[in-house]
């Protein structure tokens, strides 16, 4: 189809007659702001072909002008194969249609229309107007302003349109119009069965319609025959409980049961009368036969006393007799056993003496010993004694001769700091001093007098402290007086020292300062040689536990020892005291005496041992006989008294003859006894009441029972009669019956559906594959637009024509969501181009209108998109509606321009 | 002087047929009450006075109501006839049960139940030795009291029972419900009545088998009859007479159909089975052989869907019928496209698939066959 020309009046914002003009072959370009209404022209375009001229939809109202409410008028001239048609339309108030065509006629209103669809295979809108599926493959073609982008939706029209187009290319790979029919049949039936959702997919099948009654209807069924079942079971339970009762109810209302037990009972009643009576007289029986032998018992126990008695009585006497035998026995024995043992004490006795007297001489000899040793410690003492003595004598002189010189350590040490003093003025004043040198010719020295002095040698010198008078004999004197700055004071000082010092000397005896010293020394010797004697006391007479340090001591105790010894000597008798090693070799010879002896002893000890406890055991033995003899005597006595006594009372003739009187009566009543315990039988009273009352219990029980299932009875035949009426096995049989053919029609529907589903699978498996290869068509188109605009690329669509992606150049895969606006666009606009020329090719009309659309193209893509839009217009019709006039100057084409038309044509209503 | 009564058995009053429709149980089953109408009309023909139903009068032990009255009222209605029912093992006979019910209590005067076993004269010098059965399966034989009852020299001794004589002369006493053949003999009976065979059977010359009344299943032979029984005063052996009764003809056919000939013939059979009544026909057709798609639309339509129709039951067993798609078959869809290629794919597993898979292929195919063939007439 090619446009040629669109007039609109009073159609939306064009409220004069607007016109399009000179539409040509290939490219046309309508360049214009967006106020210019080239979407307008898309909506006129859009009505005048599509749009019932009749409707009142609201799409229809929107066409006109907002103020005026005009009715809006488009005329549209396009050529087909067979001519130029012309279509006018005026829509809301007056409306028409008139289609002029290349052959003449003229088609009015719906013929128009009709004819209209027929020519350009679209579809009859609807109520609301044209839509998407009633456009068909032109909302594919034609794209309005922003709808450009995105995946193209085809609707099943369009695809319709595509496919049949398609099919006469590749032949008849699709199977023609059973084909696609075909899977929709099978759809719905599916459809009828189960959901929608749930056919051709792996979910479980949801069922729907009669199928899903029918399951339904199968629980349902199921439920009814389990309770009819159960509702059997229970008659079947009725009738058994019943038949039961009914035969218990026979069984316990027999009267030949009933008049046996009462028989029974009546007679077991007599005979339990009759038996305790006799029982009475048993019980009365035993109890004399009881006393009878009571006194049996007596008799017998008196005689077998008496006869106990003289057994007793003899047995003592003999036992009497055998201790009197015994006794004298071991008396004997007893004085035997003193004898010896008196022997052997003897010999102890003498034993112990011996050791007496042997301890006696060790003790004496210990004394001797112990008086040796004194006697020679004595010795010793004396040498030390005078050792001490002697040193005593020397300290004391010593101590006499130090005590005489004063001079102590203090005198010394003051005089000798007094001398120090004394001697440092003097060396003050010698310093100062003037010195005098003298050198006289010896032979005349003496003639030279100082101070009055002679010169002492002839070569000297003094030092002139004082004034110095040097008399020289025969020529004079001569007076040296030294200048000497503190003279007097140091004189002074000098003199008082001096005095000081001599008066010290004095109280010390000392006649000069080196006298002093001599002294000290002399004292210092004396107190050593004081001091050595002391020592040596000390060593000779030192202090002891026995007596105090010093000579005298010792020569005290010295004294006191010997009149210890003197003493002991005495005591011992002896004359002269013997050496130490004598007096302990007699110790020695003493003590092993002493040893001896008690060995002795204890031999002897041991040898009366044996004996004594012999002796002893003897003795208790003895007291013990004795006690035993005693008490068997008195015993004796006792018992020949008791039966004295007895035989007082009865002989032992008389109580023979009582014994066997009471025996006779005892045999009598065990007979009576005997006697009636033979008219006892088998019962016992016991036994017979348990028998009354179990027959008493036994009929009352049947009476209850009797009541109890007359009751049982009736209400299980009440119970009957109700399910009786019920007729459960017939009405179990129908329900089976009715769900065995409600199963039977939901397995025929299951087996349906996996039938339906196989075969869809198989249909559609096979449509996919037959799909693939009538695509390729529409991808060859493609191909060489998209590689323009990206190299190396292919597109991928699926069977519904839907793009689902790209593959780009090193091969890996986009989604087609997720490219970007421009890419998404560039692309849809292709596939566009790819269906127009397609169509054409094939000889169905087709025009691309695109509006505004490549906004989101960018400079270097734009261009590619113009060659590829220039090269699709030599086959297919392509307007492009801008308002970029300068992006799109470069486009090429036919420019259009809308003029205003003729204010007669195209009269609105 | 002679005896005459008609026996007859298993009637099964309340039988419910499984696999037919409702329509028909509820025709099958009027059809089992109307028999019994027919007996008294045929005992009113031949003057007979007693007609003994030797057990299994009703299908089960807790039928409902109505079905236990039914066969009443059409009893009540022969005043000169005397029924004699014995319960089998269908309707066996327990305390306080079917038999006991209130309907059965109230049944006509001219119904006599045999309820226990012991003898019960119905005429002068005629006695009746039943064997009612207390249980579904009895043990031992039941009849074996008849040998000691004790009864007149010329006394007319008939026994009516229901159970099993299987195999004849040898010894089946452990069979169920077992009743000795020579029973007659050992008790001295002019006949020997027995119910629970549903085909017509003489055992021997005094002891047979009446059948159903009304066959009730495609593996009966010989039901739908009754026997009308001749007992002379010598002794001599009864004359046995068989009547049918029955107004339902059961049929089990087994037929090969390979294409579209055998068809027609099979159909044409079918239509003369049961000669001018073939809506009184119930047919068990088990068919064998290979059809194409083709044919077997054609056996649908003609048989499945044709003959069905004019019969008043038809059971088909196609177990054995495989499908053989051919060539032609597959031409007949399309020469190409997707339908072809999924014809073929479907072919292939029905050949090739295993076992459920090639029976679903199989179907599938024969669907995609008969869908597009009714869009190619569209």
């Amino acid at each position: 189809m090619k446009i040629r020309s669109l007039a609109v009046n009073q159609f939306m914002q064009f409220t004069d007659p607007t016109r399009l003009n000179e539409v040509q072959d290939g490219l046309n370009v309508v360049v214009g702001p967006n106020e210019l209404g080239k979407t307008t022209l898309l909506a006129a375009l859009r009505a005048v072909l599509f749009e019932k001229y009749s409707s009142r939809a609201k799409p229809i109202a929107s066409l006109q002008n907002d103020r005026n409410k005009a009715g809006p008028v488009v005329e549209l001239v396009f050529e087909l194969d067979d001519g130029v048609y012309k279509i006018t339309k005026r829509f809301m108030k007056k409306q028409y249609a008139e289609l002029e065509c290349p052959d003449g006629r003229k088609l009015q209103a719906d013929a128009a229309e009709e004819e209209l669809r027929s020519l350009l295979n679209s579809g009859k809108p609807g109520g609301s107007g044209a839509t998407v599926e009633t456009l068909g493959m032109w909302s594919v073609l034609w794209v309005e302003q922003g709808k450009s982008f995105g995946s193209i939706n085809l609707s099943d029209k369009a695809r319709t349109t595509l496919h049949s187009s398609l099919e006469s290319e590749v032949g008849n790979v699709l199977g023609g119009r059973r084909a696609r029919q075909l899977p929709q049949v099978i759809r719905k039936r599916l459809e009828e069965l189960i959901t929608r959702g749930s056919i051709g997919s792996n979910k479980i099948p949801r069922p729907t319609g009669d199928y899903k009654s029918r399951i339904a209807q199968s629980e349902k069924l199921e439920v009814e025959l389990n309770e009819l079942h159960e509702r059997r079971r229970f008659l079947s339970e009725v009738l058994d409980n019943l038949e039961s009762a009914e035969n218990r109810n026979k069984i316990l209302s027999s009267t030949e049961v009933e008049q046996k037990d009462k028989k029974e009972l009546a007679d077991a009643k007599a005979r339990h009368s009759e038996l305790a009576k006799l029982e009475a007289n048993l019980e009365a029986a035993a109890s004399e036969l009881e006393s009878r032998k009571n006194r049996l018992l007596l008799a017998e126990r008196d005689l077998r006393e008496r006869t106990e008695l003289k057994n007793s009585i003899e047995t003592t006497g003999k036992s009497v007799k055998r201790n009197t035998e015994a006794l004298s026995e071991i008396e004997q024995q007893e004085q035997e056993m003193s004898a010896r043992v008196e022997e052997l004490r003897v010999a102890v006795r003498e034993a112990e003496g011996t050791v007496f007297a042997a301890d006696e001489d060790v003790a004496q000899k210990r004394r001797v010993v112990a008086l040796a040793r004194r006697d020679s410690d004595l010795q010793a003492m004396r040498n030390r004694h005078e050792k001490a003595l002697d040193a005593e004598k020397r300290k004391r002189e010593a101590q006499q001769k130090a005590d005489v010189i004063l001079i102590d350590d203090n005198s010394i040490q003051a005089i000798r700091t007094m001398a120090k003093e004394h001697e440092e003025i003097s060396n003050k004043l010698h310093a100062v001093a003037t010195q005098i040198d003298f050198d006289i010719e010896p032979d005349r020295f003496s003639e030279i007098k100082v101070d009055e002095q002679t010169l002492i040698k002839a070569k000297s010198s003094i030092k002139a402290i004082d004034s110095t008078v040097i008399e020289i004999a025969d020529y004079g004197k001569i007076t040296v007086d030294p200048a000497i700055m503190d003279r007097e004071e140091l004189l002074h000082q000098q003199q008082t020292i001096h005095a000081e010092l001599e008066n010290t000397l004095e109280s010390v005896h000392a006649k000069n300062l080196s006298h002093s010293e001599t002294l000290y020394e002399e004292r210092k010797n004396l107190l050593q040689v004081v001091e050595i004697a002391r020592k040596e006391v000390n060593l000779y007479a030192p202090a002891t536990n026995e007596y105090e340090a010093g000579a005298q001591s010792l020569g005290d105790y010295i004294n006191s020892q010997s009149k210890i010894i003197s003493r002991e000597m005495n005591d011992l008798d002896l004359s002269e005291v013997p050496t130490q090693s004598e007096a302990e070799d007699a110790l020695n010879i003493a003590e092993g005496k002493f040893n001896e002896a008690r060995q002795m002893l204890a031999i002897k000890n041991a040898e009366l041992t044996g004996p004594v406890e012999t002796y002893e055991r003897t003795k208790g033995e003895l007291a013990e006989i004795r006690a035993q003899f005693k008490s068997d005597q008195e015993i004796l006595e006792a018992l020949q008294a008791q039966l004295q006594k007895a035989v007082e009372v009865h002989t032992e003739e008389k109580l023979a003859q009582i014994f066997s009187d009471a025996q006779l009566k005892v045999t009598k009543q065990e007979a009576i006894e005997k006697s009636m315990l033979m008219q006892r039988s088998d019962d016992t009273l016991e036994s017979l009441e348990v028998r009354i009352d179990r027959l008493e219990r036994g009929i009352e029980d049947r009476r209850k029972s009797l009541a109890r299932l007359g009751a049982e009875i009736a209400g299980f035949r009440s119970r009957l009669e109700e399910l009786e009426g019920a007729g459960l096995d017939e009405a179990i049989a129908k329900k089976k019956l009715e769900f065995e053919h409600n199963e039977q029609a939901r397995q025929r529907y299951e087996r349906e559906i996996r039938v339906l589903n196989l075969l869809l699978e198989t249909l559609e498996e096979a449509e996919r594959d037959a799909k693939e290869r009538y695509l390729s068509p529409v991808v060859n188109k493609l191909t060489p637009y998209l590689r323009l605009l990206f190299p190396g690329s292919n597109i991928e669509f699926d069977e519904n024509l839907r793009i689902t992606g790209v593959v780009r150049e090193k091969g890996y895969q986009e989604d087609f969501e997720r490219l970007s606006m421009g890419t998404q666009e560039q692309i849809a606009v292709l596939v566009r181009l790819a269906f127009g020329e397609l169509l054409v090719e094939k000889g169905h009309p087709a025009t691309i209108v695109l509006d505004d659309a490549l906004v989101f193209s960018d400079d270097q893509r734009i261009s590619s998109m113009f060659d590829i839009l220039n090269q699709v217009a030599r086959n297919v019709q392509v307007v492009v509606l801008t308002c970029r006039e300068q992006l799109f100057s470069s486009l090429g084409g036919h420019q259009l321009h809308l003029t205003t038309g003729n204010p007669d044509e195209l009269t609105s209503a | 002087m002679t005896f005459k009564f008609i026996h007859t058995s298993d009637w099964q009053i309340g039988k419910v047929f499984r696999y037919v429709d409702d329509t028909t149980m509820r025709l099958l089953q009027d059809a089992r009450l109307n028999a019994i109408t027919r007996i008294g009309e045929i005992a009113n023909e031949h003057d007979v006075k007693h007609v003994l139903v030797a057990g299994d009068v009703y299908d089960m032990e807790a039928p409902d109501r109505r079905t236990l009255a039914e066969p009443l009222n059409r009893m009540r209605r022969f005043e000169s006839v005397t029924w004699h029912l014995l319960p089998g093992n269908h309707d066996l006979h327990r305390p306080n049960g079917l038999w006991y019910s209130r309907t059965l209590k109230e049944r006509p005067s001219n119904v006599n139940l045999l309820l226990e076993p012991e003898h019960v004269a119905i005429e002068e010098n005629i006695y009746l030795l039943p064997v009612p059965l207390n249980y579904r399966n009895t043990f031992g034989d039941s009849s074996e009291y008849m040998d000691d009852v004790d009864l007149p020299e010329y006394a007319v001794r008939i026994g009516v029972a229901h159970g099993s004589i299987t195999g004849f002369g040898s010894d089946n006493r452990e069979a169920k419900n077992y009743i000795a053949p020579d029973r007659p003999q050992r008790a001295g009976l002019a006949y020997l009545a027995m119910g629970d065979w549903h085909g017509t059977r003489k055992i021997n010359d005094r002891c047979w088998y009446s059948g159903t009344h009304e066959t009730d299943s495609f593996k009966v032979d010989g039901g739908g009859q009754v026997l009308l029984v001749e007992i002379g005063d010598d002794r001599s052996i009864p004359t046995v007479e068989v009547i049918q009764t029955g107004s339902f003809n059961w049929y089990t056919c087994k037929e090969q159909v390979n294409n579209i000939e055998e068809i027609d013939s099979l159909e044409e059979r079918l239509r003369q089975i049961n000669g001018d009544h073939p809506e009184q026909a119930l047919v068990d057709l088990h068919i064998e052989g290979a059809l194409s798609l083709n044919d077997e639309q054609y056996f649908q339509e003609r048989i499945v869907e044709g003959v069905a129709d004019a019969l008043r039951f038809l059971r088909i067993n196609e177990k054995n019928l495989l499908s053989n798609p051919t060539e032609e078959d597959l031409e007949r869809i399309d020469h190409a496209g997707v339908v072809r290629v999924a014809a073929e794919t479907l072919m292939a597993k029905a050949e090739n698939g295993k076992g459920d898979e090639q029976e679903l292929a199989t179907e599938a195919l024969r669907r995609l066959y008969l869908e597009h063939k009714k869009l190619q007439e569209d």
